[in-house]
């Protein structure tokens, strides 16, 4: 307390600036680690000078807990001379347990010998309220630095929304081919957007071109249309519309729409233009096709005298158009309802002609009928109609449209078609019946001539002389030939007869076959055989048969006067078809009459050198010619002959 | 065994009639050969050898043209198969025609056996003597009993 008053005495003067400047003042014992102090220091954290007294200890104590470690190591560091000056701030609790800032500057003033230090003096100042403003500046500043940021982000966005909007607009020119342009009236300069370099197939390093270029790339027709729509809109201040066709420079032509708008300033004067240019090239190729496409199906309409008709259901009108009045033999424009068009019907027709229309009306089934109508000259008109019904979303029926064609004449050429395969079925069987006839009847009669001459033979030969016997062979030969001519007829008249019956059929086989069969019955003739294997055609195996028949007895008894005889069956190819062939080495044909080869009764040989009835070949022909293909020869008097023909491949049908 | 029930030959055709016996002779069978000369005929003989009911007047075979004047062979044929009596009968089609269709109704109807007359003299009458030599020597016939 004595201490206290002589530093209160020796330092009064002090004193007072120091309570003027609301400051306090400390001196410590760094040995004792007392401290003295100045009223205004204790009553700076409400505390009664008399009564207070501080120490390190005490003043540790008083700190704020968040402060106390800084505070005090900066104050150890001080005193253990780490920092050179001391000078910091803290908060202190206050007698009444708030908290004040207090800056507190301190030095040390007196040291032992060695260099220890004694004394510290210092001051404290509350600057609670500076603390105090300095945090409502700072958070002013903070709020400050927000804003700049959250507007420069602001801004960043937009800009970035800018960027993407006008990405966006070039693929939207892109994608929509639409570009975008401007004309500045003033400087008669252009500019165009990306699409509309692409569109006009101008390189964009060119950069735009001048009016009188750009007039260049439309069509000269087209130039003379762009150039009075643009002075009239000039002229008016209205924005104008038109297609042009422009040419790139590849040659390229393509329909463009253009769109323009003036633009005027503030007093009225025009500054420029603006617009978009689109392509409408597919739209105009579009547009021609169905103009095609309409004309095309006028024309079949108009080709195939389809009358369409039109029927409003509720209204029950009928709209026809000129055919439908021609097919009903009505004068055009005669007004049409549904009755009137009923009793135009034969009345045989009209029951069957109103329930197709009710059962199409109804969804029962589609108006797909028939009908006779009746002309006022009493004559008929056989219709085919057709209909779709038209319905509101509920399903009832609002419209019915169709078409009407004229069958008449169609239905009386299917009546005389059928006629005439009646007549024919007739006639195929009354010719049937003559074959069938001539089987049993014509060879009565010869086995009666050939069958008495034999006896006569064997019963009185001895009584007949040589001639005689002569005789009688001569005629049972002329009869044994005219058997084999009757059997050979028939058979011709067979192959032209009956259903085909289709299947794979081995030609290959069937060969080998006839050829077991003429071996067996002349098995002293030596004939060389060659046959292609694994040959399948699709066909009548037994016309098939029949035809090969013909050909390998012809091959055999051709070469019945030959030594080396040969026959081959083989195939080759002819203009990329399979063509088939019998070949021998035989006694051949003269050229010449190649083409009697194939008549019926046709012989070129005498029956004395080579028997037969001329048939044969006639046969062939008929069959191959029945499966749709073709047979022919090639030959030569001693130089053997070839027989070819051909097959059609496999139909399913 | 020796058949020496008769032979039954239909046929209108008075040359091959005499053509056939003669074959048939010179083959030397001897049966007795019945001939009837239109289907009519043919019918109403069928039709007593069914009411006289007795086995040993059946013919050993009928051999049977097809075209005859008013009832056609294959009637004929048809009338043998449907009558109890006759029905076992051997019958053989003898005819000029070698028409499909008459070979598939023929066998369809019931024929054992279907020859068609050659023009070639020679090979009819060695058609002709083959068939009464099986059918009168070789074939074991079904003798129908009398019925009661």
């Amino acid at each position: 307390m004595q201490r206290c008053r002589k530093f209160h005495l020796t330092t009064e003067q002090l004193q007072l600036t120091l309570s003027v400047t609301n400051q306090g003042l400390y001196e410590l014992n760094l040995q004792t680690q007392e401290v003295l102090v100045s009223p205004t220091y204790a009553t700076m954290l409400g505390y009664d000078p008399r009564s207070f007294c501080e120490t390190v200890a005490h003043w540790q104590e008083r700190l704020h807990p968040d402060d106390r470690e800084r505070a005090s190591s900066v104050f150890d560091a001080y005193v253990n001379g780490l920092i050179t000056d001391y000078s910091q701030e803290f908060r202190l609790r206050t007698a009444d347990g708030g908290w004040k800032w207090i800056l507190s500057i301190g030095q040390i003033v007196d040291r032992d010998a060695h260099g220890r230090p004694l004394r510290l003096l210092g001051t404290h100042t509350d600057v609670t309220l500076l603390r105090e403003h300095d945090q409502g500046l700072l958070q002013v500043n903070q709020e400050l630095e927000r804003r700049v940021a959250e507007r420069t982000a602001a801004l960043e966005q937009s800009q970035m929304a800018l960027r993407k909007s006008e990405a966006h607009l070039r693929a939207a020119q892109r994608i929509a081919l639409l570009g975008s342009w401007e004309f500045e009236v003033q400087t008669e300069t252009i500019s165009w957007s990306d699409e509309v370099y692409a569109l006009f197939g101008r390189d964009p390093s060119q950069g735009p071109p001048r009016f009188t270029e750009l007039l260049s790339y439309y069509l000269p027709e087209d130039q003379e249309l762009h150039r009075t729509v643009v002075d009239q809109s000039l002229a008016t201040g209205k924005p104008y519309m038109m297609e042009l066709r422009l040419v790139r420079p590849t040659g390229e032509l393509r329909h463009i729409q253009v769109r323009g708008e003036p633009i005027v300033d503030a007093q009225g004067v025009l500054q420029r233009l603006v617009g978009t240019i689109l392509d409408i090239t597919e739209r105009k190729w579009a547009e021609e096709e169905q103009q095609r496409l309409a004309a095309r199906l006028a024309l079949a309409i108009r080709s195939a005298a389809i009358g369409i008709w039109e029927w409003d259901i509720v209204s029950n009108v009928i709209i026809w158009d000129e055919r439908m009045y021609e097919l009903y033999g009505m004068a055009c424009n005669t007004p049409v309802r549904y009755d009137v068009w009923a009793n135009s019907l034969h009345p045989d027709d009209r029951e069957s002609g109103h329930l197709a229309i009710q059962q199409a009306l109804s969804g029962e089934k589609e108006f797909d009928t028939e009908f006779r109508v009746l002309h006022a000259d009493g004559t008929f008109r056989d219709i085919k109609a057709y209909g779709t019904v038209l319905r509101n979303p509920a399903g009832e029926p609002l419209r019915m449209i169709g078409v009407n064609f004229d069958r008449t004449e169609q239905k009386r050429i299917e009546a005389e078609r059928k006629a005439k395969s009646h007549q024919l079925a007739a006639l195929n069987r009354e010719l049937e019946a003559f074959a069938y006839s001539v089987s049993h009847d014509l060879r009565a009669p010869l086995r009666a001539i050939h069958g008495f001459s034999q006896a006569l033979n064997e019963d009185y030969g001895q009584t007949l002389d040589a001639q005689a016997q002569d005789y009688l062979a001569r005629i049972m030969a002329g009869v044994e030939r005219m058997g084999l001519l009757i059997d050979d007829l028939l058979r011709l008249a067979r192959v032209s007869r009956g259903e085909m019956q289709y299947q794979m059929v081995s030609l290959s086989q069937q060969v080998a076959q006839i050829r077991n069969d003429l071996q067996r019955i002349e098995p002293e003739r030596q004939v060389t055989w060659q046959i292609a294997p694994d040959v399948e055609v699709w066909g009548d195996a037994n016309l098939i048969s029949v035809a090969l028949q013909n050909l390998l007895a012809n091959a055999w008894k051709f070469t019945s006067h030959h030594e080396q005889a040969s026959i081959t069956f083989g195939l080759t190819t002819q203009d990329e078809q399979i063509v088939y062939f019998v070949r021998d080495n035989g006694a051949g044909f003269d050229p010449a009459y190649q083409n009697k080869l194939f008549g019926v009764f046709q012989r070129l040989h005498n029956h004395h050198e080579f028997p037969g009835t001329g048939i044969g070949l006639a046969t062939v022909q008929r069959i191959i010619v029945r499966h749709g293909g073709h047979v022919w020869a090639e030959g030569a008097v001693e130089q053997g002959a070839t027989f070819y023909f051909t097959l059609p491949e496999r139909t399913d049908s | 065994m020796i058949q020496l029930r008769p032979l039954l030959l239909v046929e209108d055709n008075l040359d091959d009639e005499l053509l056939t016996t003669r074959s048939l002779r010179k083959a030397g069978i001897l049966n007795e050969l019945v001939v009837k000369r239109n289907g009519e005929e043919a019918l109403i003989h069928l039709n007593q050898l069914a009411t006289d009911q007795d086995p040993f007047a059946l013919p050993t075979v009928v051999l049977l043209d097809l075209k005859l004047p008013k009832v056609n062979g294959l009637e004929l044929l048809q009338h043998i198969r449907a009558t109890p009596f006759l029905q076992l009968l051997p019958v053989v089609i003898l005819t000029s025609s070698s028409e499909e269709r008459d070979i598939v109704e023929s066998y369809s109807l019931g024929a054992n056996s279907y020859v068609r007359k050659p023009v070639k003299f020679d090979q009819f009458s060695e058609a002709v003597r083959q068939l009464g030599l099986y059918w009168v020597i070789t074939n074991e016939q079904a003798i129908p009993k009398r019925s009661i």
